[in-house]
C-alpha cells in the first residue's frame, strides 16, 4: 500500500493540470492528504511495532532492483514530513489563490503539481536505500523545489537565487553521485546498506567527507550555505516553510544514515560533525540577527538549527566512539528531536512571514512594527513560535535542548575521555542559544510591537482564516512536545538507539524516565506559577483605574513612530563586534548641500557573510575564462559543427583504441 | 520548602545590604534598612499607568518575568535544605528559566515603541547572550568538580574534597560575583541610579513601567540577584563547611560587597561593557581548565 501509493499518487497528482482553476488547490490537498494519511500510518505502525518494513522491488520499471526500508528514523521523518505538508497545502490557498489570477493558469497547476511531486520526492527520500533510486528521488526533489522557488519569477531577484539554488544543488548532487559510484567501483551494490561494508574494509573519512558535502549542501552548513538565505526569501512563504522545515533536513539526514554506518574512524568523523555544527549554528546566528528582514533572519536561523543538530549529531557519534551509550544515545536523541521540533516551529515562523507578507506587501523590520494590534492572532502564534525556536521553556525547543545540554552536561560530569569537546559544544551552544534571543527579540519586538512605521503597516489587516488554521497544526505540535515530553521522547530514544546500532533504547530511556517526569512536573509548574501570579495581578488590579499617559521620550512632545528604536539599531552592537566577516552593501545616503529640511531619502542595508563572495570570485573568474575560451569555437557555421562531431567521434575512436592497447 | 523561604530571605535582605554600605562608606546617615520593601509597598498600592502602544505583551512581561524567577527559585537548594524540584539537568532548566524573565523584560521594553526601550533591550540582548555562556561555565564547572548535574547533587557534598578545589572556589566566587553585576545591573555595568536614560540598561528597559507591575519587575530582579548570589556562596561554602546559615551568610555578603564595590568605583563607558561580560567567558574558562586539570591531578613544573 505505502510502496504503491507512491506510483499512484503523483500519477494522480498529474490531473490537477487538467483540473478547473476553482479544484487545483482541493486536488492537491486531497492528494497530499491521502500521501500523509498512508504515510502515517506507515510510520505509526513501524514505531509502535518497533519493527522495520522492507519493501523489495518498488519501481522496477525506472530501475531494476530496488528497494525502501522504513526504520523508526524513517518514520519519524516521514511523520515530520506528512504534518508539515499537509500544513503548507492548507496554507496554500489563502496564499496562492489571491495570485492565482494574475497568473497563467498553467503555472499555478504547475505550483501544485510541484507541491506534490516534492512532498513524495522527500517521502522516497527518506525511506529508499537503494543508491540510484535515492538520488532519483533526490534530484526530484532539487527540480520539484526549484520550480516552486521561481513562483514569482518574474522578478529578477527570484530568478536570480532560484538559479543560485539550483547550480549548487547540482555541486551537491555531484557530490552525492561521486559517493555512490565508490561503491560501485568497490564492487560493492549501490545502496546505504552496502556502506557498512565499505567502512569496514575502508578508512571511513575520505566517503564521509564526500557526503557530508554532499548532503551538507542541501543542510546549509557553514561554507556550503550561502544557497540559503537568496532561496528562502525568494520563494513563497508556504515553499520556504516546506523547505526550510523539512527540505533542509533531508540534508541532515542523509549525514545521520551516512554516519550510522561507520564503525571504525568514528572520534573523528564526531569531532569533525561537531566542528561543523558549532560554526555553523555561531555563524548562522550572528547573521541572523544582522538581518533586517524577516524572511532572511528566518533562513539564517535554519542554518543555525542545523548546526546544534549536527552539534549534538557530533556528541553522539563521540559518544560511540567511546562507548559511551548513555550520552550517545540522549545527544542522538536531542538531534532527532531538534529535527522534529524545528520543522514545527520553522514552518509556523514562515507562515507567519507569509502573513505578514500578506497584509502588508513587505517583510522588512524596519518597514512594519505594530502589527501585534492589527493582527492579534498571527502576531500571538509567532511569539509562540519564536520562544519556542529560542528554546525557552514551557515549548518544544525546550526539550530539545534540555537533551543536548544534558548530554554534554553528562560529558563534563563524569569526567571522561569527552570532558574537553563536550565543554566547548557547551560553550557554543550557550553562545548560540543567548543570541537567538536577541535575533529574535529583534524580529518580533520591530516588526510586531511598538508603532507602525509605514502606511502599509498601519493598514494591515489579519490574514483569511485558512492561514491561521494552517498554522495551528504545527502550534498543535509545539505544545504536545513541549508540555507532554514524555509521550514523544521513548519513540526518539527508540529511533535513535537504533541508529546508533545499540539495541535496546527503552531500556536507555527507562533510565532517564523519572528525570524527564520531573522535568514535565517544573514545566507545568512554570505554567502554574505563571498563571497564578496573573490570577494575583488581575485580582490585585481589580478595582483600580488603569492610567494612560504617552511613552516617556524625554519631555519631547511630538513623537512619532520613526523615533522607535529600528532592526538596524538593534543589532549595532553586535554588528560592531562581527564587521570583520560581513559584507555591508547599501548605499549611503548624502543629504544635498542646500537640504535644510530632509526630504524623503530611501535606502536599504543588506548583510551577508563574506562567503559567498569568496565562492562567487574564483568560480566567476574561472567560468569567464573558459566561457571566452569556448567563444573561439562558437562559430555559428555549420561546416564547423560538423567537423567538431567528426574530430570528437576521432577521439573517441582512438581512446578505445588505447584502451585495447593497453 | 526551607530552601525557598532562605532565598526569599536573601532576595528581600541584598537591596537594604547594598544601600547601607554605600550610604556608610559615603558617610551619609542613609534611609532605612527597609526602605526598599516600603517602596515595593507603595508600588504595590498604585494604579498602572500604560503607555500608548502597550498591548498585552506589556502587561503579561512582569508576570512572566516573575513567574520564571519564581520557578528557579523551586530548583535551588540551599545549605542542606534540597530543592523542592530537583532531577539531572535542572541547571539547564535554571539557566533557561532565567533567559525567560529577560526576555519578557526585553519584549515588554520593545512594546513600549520607543527608542529607549529599544536601547535598553538591544543592550541586554547583547549583554544576555555574553553572560549566557560564562553561567553554563560555572555550572559545568561545578558539575565536573562534583560528578553531578542536578542542583541538589552539586552542593550536596565537599566538592571533589580536596584542598586545591578551595582556590577554584575562591575564583569561581568572584567569576559569580561580576555575573551577579551584570544580570542585576549594577556598577560597573550598569547604573541603577543613574539619571540619563541614554547610558541606562536594565532601567531603560523598564521606563515606562509604573505601579503594580514595576513592584512585580523589582521583585523578580531582586530573587533573580539572590539565586545567583547563592549559588557563587553554595560553591564557596561547600569546600568547607556547607551549611545553610553560612551560605546565607555568604550570600548576604554579596550585598555588601556590591555596595563597596559601588562606592569605589565608577560605571564603566558602554562600549567597555561587552569586553567586561567577555571577561567573565574567559575568566570561567580558566576556571573550567584549573578544576580539570586539578581532577586529574595534572601537576605543572
Amino acid at each position: 500500500m505505502f510502496t504503491s501509493s507512491l506510483i499512484w499518487l503523483p500519477v494522480l497528482a498529474v490531473l490537477v493540470f487538467l483540473i478547473p482553476r476553482s479544484g487545483k488547490w482541493f486536488w492537491t490537498l486531497g492528494i497530499i492528504t491521502l500521501g500523509a494519511i498512508i504515510s502515517g500510518v506507515e510510520a505509526l505502525g513501524v514505531l509502535t511495532n518497533d519493527a522495520l518494513s522492507v519493501y523489495r522491488g518498488v519501481s522496477n520499471v525506472l530501475f531494476g532492483d530496488h528497494y525502501e526500508v522504513v526504520d523508526a528514523l524513517s518514520a519519524l521523518f516521514l511523520l515530520i514530513l506528512s504534518l508539515a505538508a499537509f500544513s503548507v497545502t492548507f496554507y496554500a490557498r489563502g496564499y496562492v489563490e489571491p495570485h492565482a489570477h494574475q497568473k497563467p493558469q498553467v503555472q499555478v497547476s504547475l505550483h501544485y503539481f510541484c507541491l506534490m511531486v516534492m512532498y513524495f520526492s522527500m517521502v522516497m527520500v527518506v525511506t529508499a536505500r537503494d543508491g540510484f533510486l535515492f538520488l532519483f528521488a533526490w534530484e526530484l526533489m532539487t527540480l520539484a523545489s526549484f520550480l516552486l522557488v521561481l513562483f514569482n519569477g518574474d522578478k529578477p531577484k527570484v530568478r536570480r537565487a532560484a538559479l543560485n539554488y539550483l547550480i549548487l544543488m547540482h555541486v551537491g548532487f555531484m557530490f552525492l553521485l561521486a559517493g555512490f559510484v565508490t561503491l560501485a567501483v568497490n564492487g560493492l551494490p549501490v545502496s546505504f546498506d552496502s556502506l557498512k561494508l565499505y567502512f569496514a574494509q575502508h578508512n571511513a573519512l575520505p566517503l564521509f567527507l564526500v557526503f557530508l558535502i554532499g548532503f551538507g549542501m542541501k543542510a546549509g552548513i557553514f561554507p556550503l550555505h550561502i544557497w540559503l538565505p537568496e532561496a528562502h526569501p525568494a520563494a513563497p512563504a508556504h515553499v520556504s516553510a516546506l523547505m526550510s522545515g523539512v527540505m533542509v533536513k533531508m540534508g541532515v539526514y542523509g549525514i545521520m544514515r551516512v554516519s550510522s554506518y561507520i564503525q571504525t574512524d568514528l572520534y573523528l568523523v564526531g569531532l569533525i560533525v561537531l566542528i561543523v555544527g558549532m560554526v555553523t549554528g555561531l555563524w548562522g546566528v550572528i547573521l541572523a540577527t544582522l538581518q533586517n528582514d524577516i524572511k532572511k533572519i528566518l533562513a539564517y536561523s535554519s542554518i543555525e538549527n542545523v548546526g546544534i543538530i549536527l552539534l549534538a549529531l557530533g556528541v553522539a557519534l563521540l559518544g560511540k566512539a567511546h562507548h559511551d551509550l548513555f550520552l550517545a544515545v540522549m545527544a542522538y536523541s536531542g538531534a532527532v528531536l531538534h529535527i522534529v521540533n524545528h520543522s514545527f516551529f520553522k514552518s509556523l515562523l514562515y507562515m507567519g512571514a507569509g502573513n505578514v507578507a500578506v497584509a502588508t506587501h513587505s517583510t522588512a523590520v524596519d518597514e512594519l512594527g505594530g502589527l501585534g494590534r492589527r493582527m492579534p492572532l498571527t502576531s500571538l502564534l509567532f511569539l509562540l513560535g519564536s520562544l519556542a525556536i529560542c528554546a525557552f521553556p514551557p515549548l518544544n525547543g525546550f526539550i530539545s535542548e534540555f537533551l543536548i545540554y544534558g548530554s554534554l552536561l553528562e560529558g563534563i560530569s563524569t569526567n571522561g575521555p569527552l570532558c574537553v569537546e563536550a565543554l566547548f559544544g557547551l560553550l557554543f551552544l550557550a553562545f548560540i542559544g543567548g543570541l537567538v534571543v536577541m535575533a529574535f527579540v529583534k524580529l518580533y519586538g520591530v516588526a510586531f510591537q511598538g508603532q507602525p512605521r509605514s502606511v502599509a503597516a498601519q493598514e494591515a489587516r489579519e490574514v483569511s482564516p485558512w492561514m491561521l488554521v494552517a498554522m495551528a497544526l504545527p502550534l498543535a505540535g509545539m505544545l504536545l512536545v513541549g508540555l507532554f515530553p514524555t509521550l514523544f521522547l521513548p519513540g526518539v530514544f527508540e529511533a535513535s538507539a537504533q541508529m546508533l546500532g545499540i539495541s535496546g533504547g527503552l531500556e536507555i530511556y527507562s533510565v532517564f524516565a523519572e528525570t524527564f517526569r520531573q522535568l514535565t512536573v517544573a514545566l507545568w509548574v512554570l505554567c502554574g506559577v505563571t498563571l497564578l501570579l496573573w490570577g494575583i495581578r488581575r485580582w490585585a488590579l481589580r478595582h483600580r483605574h488603569e492610567g494612560g499617559s504617552p511613552t516617556w521620550v524625554c519631555g519631547f512632545t511630538a513623537p512619532t513612530p520613526k523615533l522607535q528604536y529600528t532592526g538596524e539599531s538593534f543589532s549595532e552592537s553586535l554588528e560592531r563586534i562581527s564587521e570583520r566577516v560581513m559584507k555591508k552593501s547599501g548605499h549611503e545616503v548624502d543629504l544635498a548641500s542646500g537640504e535644510i529640511f530632509p526630504v524623503d531619502h530611501r535606502f536599504e542595508v543588506t548583510r551577508k557573510d563574506k562567503i559567498d563572495q569568496f565562492f562567487a570570485r574564483w568560480w566567476l573568474v574561472v567560468l569567464r575564462r573558459i566561457n571566452a575560451g569556448t567563444a573561439l569555437l562558437r562559430t555559428g557555421k555549420v561546416n564547423h559543427y560538423v567537423l567538431f562531431a567528426m574530430l570528437f567521434l576521432l577521439l573517441v575512436f582512438l581512446m578505445s583504441l588505447f584502451n585495447w592497447l593497453k | 520548602m526551607v530552601s525557598l523561604i532562605l532565598i526569599l530571605f536573601v532576595a528581600l535582605m541584598l537591596p537594604g545590604l547594598i544601600a547601607r554600605t554605600r550610604a556608610r562608606l559615603s558617610g551619609r546617615k542613609g534611609v532605612r534598612f527597609y526602605q526598599h520593601l516600603h517602596n515595593v509597598g507603595v508600588l504595590l498600592r498604585k494604579d498602572p499607568i500604560y503607555g500608548a502602544s502597550a498591548g498585552l505583551v506589556t502587561r503579561w512581561a512582569p508576570v512572566v518575568y516573575l513567574g520564571a524567577t519564581l520557578t528557579a527559585a523551586l530548583l535551588l537548594p540551599v545549605g542542606g535544605f534540597g530543592a523542592l524540584l530537583s532531577f539531572d539537568g535542572d541547571l539547564v532548566l535554571f539557566c533557561y528559566l532565567l533567559g525567560l524573565g529577560r526576555l519578557a523584560l526585553m519584549l515588554g521594553a520593545m512594546d513600549a515603541g520607543s527608542s529607549f526601550q529599544g536601547m535598553g533591550a538591544s543592550r541586554e540582548a547583547l549583554y544576555g547572550a555574553f553572560v549566557e555562556p560564562a553561567l553554563f561555565l560555572i555550572l559545568g564547572t561545578l558539575a565536573l568538580v562534583s560528578g553531578q548535574v542536578s542542583f541538589n547533587g552539586l552542593f550536596a557534598e565537599e566538592l571533589g574534597g580536596r584542598p586545591e578545589m578551595g582556590v577554584v572556589m575562591i575564583l569561581m566566587i568572584y567569576a559569580v560575583f561580576k555575573i551577579v553585576l551584570v544580570e542585576a545591573g549594577r556598577i560597573p555595568v550598569d547604573d541603577p541610579r543613574t539619571h540619563l536614560e541614554l547610558t541606562m540598561i536594565h532601567e531603560v528597559m523598564v521606563l515606562d513601567y509604573a505601579g503594580f507591575d514595576m513592584a512585580l519587575i523589582t521583585l523578580g530582579g531582586w530573587i533573580k540577584m539572590a539565586l545567583l548570589a547563592l549559588i557563587g556562596a553554595s560553591a564557596l561554602a561547600t569546600t568547607f563547611w556547607g551549611t545553610a546559615p553560612v551560605i546565607v551568610l555568604l550570600a548576604l555578603l554579596f550585598g555588601i560587597g556590591i555596595g563597596v564595590l559601588e562606592s569605589m568605583m565608577a560605571r564603566s563607558r558602554l562600549s567597555r561593557n561587552t569586553t567586561y561580560i567577555v571577561t567573565i567567558i574567559a575568566l570561567a574558562f580558566v576556571i573550567f581548565t584549573i578544576a580539570f586539570l586539578v581532577m586529574r591531578e595534572v601537576s605543572i613544573g
